[in-house]
């Protein structure tokens, strides 16, 4: 799998990220490429700016230096697909979960064949089929999750980006949404982008996991995850990595 | 061992608003022993807050009974403390009111109970916060006096619900370490309700594993492990692909 | 914030407001001088000299300062009253089932009648002194006052409630430990809807049948085709009101000291 890596091209490049508020340096010239189609986690101590660098990253708030670009291009909501999957499910209440995941493929006017084979394909993926009519609030709230991440993987975003998604959820549901989740990511190939605090959880998805120091934040390291899937988190390779891991968030 | 608490043949169920009846708790038999430190571990949304209501008194069983030192448990009292999850702190009070509150509805002096509170400010590793509002603390800054509040009636038994499950990992790990640190400080009997394996492994000295809602008692597991324990030593490992082979999906 | 925001983007935000305020004076300046309305429309300058003279010399036989501690001993008498009676009745019908069964009915009926409603009647029972008028400004404080301790106490966290429970708490240290210092903010929302009801209320009051008072002096500027009084009073009611927020606004944040605005 990793030998790919090297030769997939480039999907995502952030040059010489920095930003401020104020006085206060947040950000500090991060640079980092990820490939096409590639699964990079991202680690940090607490407080130490992720939520800032996805902000930033998705163009919501402007970059006080450096900046990102997508295929070659700075990136820009309007010409690219963003995906965003926040920590507390975003699924729009009016809207059933059918509809839910129809809204990026409206937004960006799919033809209606094109739209309704996706729906489906989507629906599959996450295990929806049968409550594709009920409404989010009649869902648990792991359910409620999954329609936000259809909804995001649906219209082929060039980008997606999650923000602790299953930090709330108990550990064995984790361990099968993480599943999910490597499972769509493989049969849809996108590019993912997994922000989150649980190292395990970051070693058991990821192909490249990017460490942060504290604030102000820069890269600090990058490790490689080249274990075969499914991975078993008590795997003497698995807690090799786990361990490096968790001594490199330490280690300030 | 002496028995501190007892669960026997504990039903739960409530009555929905359109009239329906639905099954919380399953025929729960659990015992507890003194200064053990038990954990009640299953998955999201089956029963464990309404069980450890039981306990605390805040709520009674619709069959069954809840005994303490062999006596039911009939209500609420200062000698069982509760840590919620959600904190549960007034937040028109310092941190020192907050943590005292327990011993001025007992009619204690202030002057004794601002002492007592602030040992046990000390003993949570908050000194120098005293006077902080709770919205100005962090969340595991909160829980930690959630911690000295349900401590400071000296109760006999400390019941926690899922106290981390609103924290981000490391403060989470921080937090299972303090909890441990000040049990070994000052020992009592635990009953700590958590839906993660990982810490279920390293807080417990035994874990009852309950199944999905209607939630019965499906396994208990003795913790032999030596502390303070390595998440990722190999024994550890192996019991939590135990444990997690035989939980329940709570989807 | 503000070290973050370059200094243009403030002054932005600073001057437009000025600019907008002083744009409709010049519009209204204008279209006086042009005379479309004719006497009805003063201008700003107009307006600015009858205050000043309003300021100097008596309307009716009473000062302008005379009129507006008319109408503010009248809300405040008004005020003082609903909130004595109102705050306890509604935190008690909040915390107490068998209290609300019997009170809030008797609420309903009389809450949607508004208080402008009862001024005939009042003025039936009271005759047309000082009484009927703090009875109007009661009834406009006294709803708000009520239903918001009401839901303030209501909607107490019960896990505040349960926290206290474990730690000991009777039934009435509950309510008095628990509930009552939680429902504080509500109390405070009724507080500033009620005050600024009844300064509503003191208005209508007047104009029905007073001698003095902020109401009657926009009456007076009515009766004496004065229209720069009727819109000095106007002026000066809404000014009263503002500061009357304001110092609610400030004495919440004495009695509330944990209610900070939440900063970024």
């Amino acid at each position: 799998m990793s030998a790919d890596v090297e030769v997939r091209k480039k999907k995502v490049q952030v040059k010489n990220l920095t930003k401020k508020f104020g006085d206060l340096l947040v950000l500090r010239d991060i640079s980092f490429d990820v490939y096409d189609g590639e699964f990079l986690c991202i680690v940090g101590p607490t407080g130490c700016g992720k939520t800032t660098f996805l902000n930033v990253l998705t163009k919501l708030i402007p970059t006080t230096d450096g900046d990102i670009y997508i295929d070659g291009e700075p990136a820009n909501p309007l010409k690219h697909n963003l995906s965003f999957v926040f920590q507390e499910p975003s699924s729009m209440p009016w809207r059933t979960v059918e509809q839910n995941i129809r809204v990026g493929m409206e937004i960006k006017r799919w033809p209606k064949e094109k739209a309704d084979q996706r729906l489906e394909q989507m629906l599959d993926l996450v295990g929806l089929r049968d409550f594709r009519n009920y409404y989010p609030q009649q869902l648990s709230s792991s359910m409620d999750q999954r329609v936000v991440i259809a909804r995001a993987f649906a219209i082929d975003p060039d980008l997606l980006l999650m923000d602790e998604p299953y930090s709330q959820m108990d550990l064995k549901l984790r361990y099968y949404l993480e599943d999910e989740i490597t499972r769509i990511w493989r049969e849809l190939k996108r590019t993912v982008i997994f922000v989150t605090h649980n190292i395990e959880e970051a070693v058991y998805l990821a192909e490249r996991i990017l460490v942060l120091t504290p604030k102000p934040s820069t890269i600090k390291t990058e490790v490689k995850v080249d274990l075969p899937r499914p991975r078993d988190f008590s795997d003497p390779e698995f807690v090799k990595i786990r361990n490096h891991v968790t001594e490199m968030i330490k280690w300030w | 061992m002496k028995q501190k608490l007892a669960a026997e043949k504990v039903f739960k169920s409530f009555r929905r608003t359109d009239g329906t009846v639905i099954e919380i708790l399953n025929d729960i038999n659990i015992t507890v022993n003194e200064n053990e430190l038990l954990v009640i571990l299953g998955p999201g949304q089956c029963g464990k807050t309404v069980f450890l209501k039981l306990v605390a008194g805040l709520d009674t069983p619709s069959a069954g009974k809840i005994l303490m030192d062999g006596q039911p448990v009939t209500g609420p009292s200062p000698t069982r403390g509760m840590v919620f999850q959600k904190y549960a702190l007034m937040q028109w009070k310092t941190v020192i009111e907050n943590v005292g509150l327990g011993l001025k509805l007992n009619g204690v002096s202030r002057s004794e109970r601002d002492d007592k509170a602030e040992r046990l400010i000390k003993l949570v590793g908050l000194s120098g916060f005293e006077r902080a509002y709770p919205d100005q603390l962090s969340g595991g800054m909160k829980q930690r006096v959630g911690i000295a509040r349900a401590y400071c009636t000296d109760p006999e038994v400390l019941l926690m619900d899922e106290p981390f499950g609103a924290l981000d990992a490391q403060t989470r790990y921080q937090m299972e370490d303090e909890v441990l640190r000040i049990w070994e400080e000052a020992k009592r009997t635990v009953v700590f309700v958590t839906n993660n394996i990982e810490e279920a492994i390293y807080l417990g000295d035994r874990i009852v594993l309950l199944s999905k809602c209607p939630a019965h008692v499906k396994a208990e597991y003795e913790i032999d492990l030596p502390r303070p324990r390595a998440f990722t030593d190999p024994l550890f490992l192996e019991l939590r692909h135990r444990i997690a082979d035989n939980s329940d999906l709570a989807l | 914030m503000s070290a973050i925001a370059p200094p243009s983007f403030i002054r932005q935000f600073q001057i437009i407001p000025l600019v907008s305020v002083a744009a409709v004076g010049i519009a209204w300046q204008l279209l006086a001088l042009s005379g479309y309305f004719g006497m009805a429309l003063p201008s700003p300058v107009d307006v600015i000299r009858q205050f000043l003279q309003m300021i100097q010399e008596p309307i009716s036989g009473v000062s302008l300062l005379g009129h507006i501690w008319a109408s503010m001993f009248r809300v405040l008498s008004a005020f003082f009253i609903a909130v004595i009676i109102g705050i306890p009745l509604g935190l008690f019908m909040g915390w107490n089932k068998k209290v609300e069964a019997i009170v809030k009915p008797i609420f309903e009926i009389f809450r949607p009648i508004p208080p402008i409603a009862w001024i005939p009647l009042a003025i039936l029972w009271f005759g047309i002194d000082e009484a009927p008028k703090i009875y109007i400004c009661f009834i406009g404080a006294f709803v708000p006052v009520v239903m918001n301790a009401y839901t303030g106490i209501r909607f107490t966290d019960p896990l505040l409630l349960d926290a206290a429970r474990m730690l000991g708490a009777s039934k009435k240290q509950q309510f008095l430990e628990v509930a009552v210092p939680a429902a504080l903010p509500a109390v405070f929302a009724g507080l500033q809807n009620g005050i600024s009801l009844s300064w509503m209320c003191v208005l209508a009051a007047e104009m029905v049948g007073a001698t003095k008072g902020v109401g009657y002096l926009i009456l007076a500027g009515m009766n004496m085709d004065n229209p720069s009084m009727i819109i000095c009073g106007m002026l000066i009611i809404g000014a009263v009101g503002a500061a009357i927020a304001a110092g609610l606004r400030l004495a919440e944040r004495k009695i509330l000291p944990w209610k900070r605005e939440i900063a970024q």
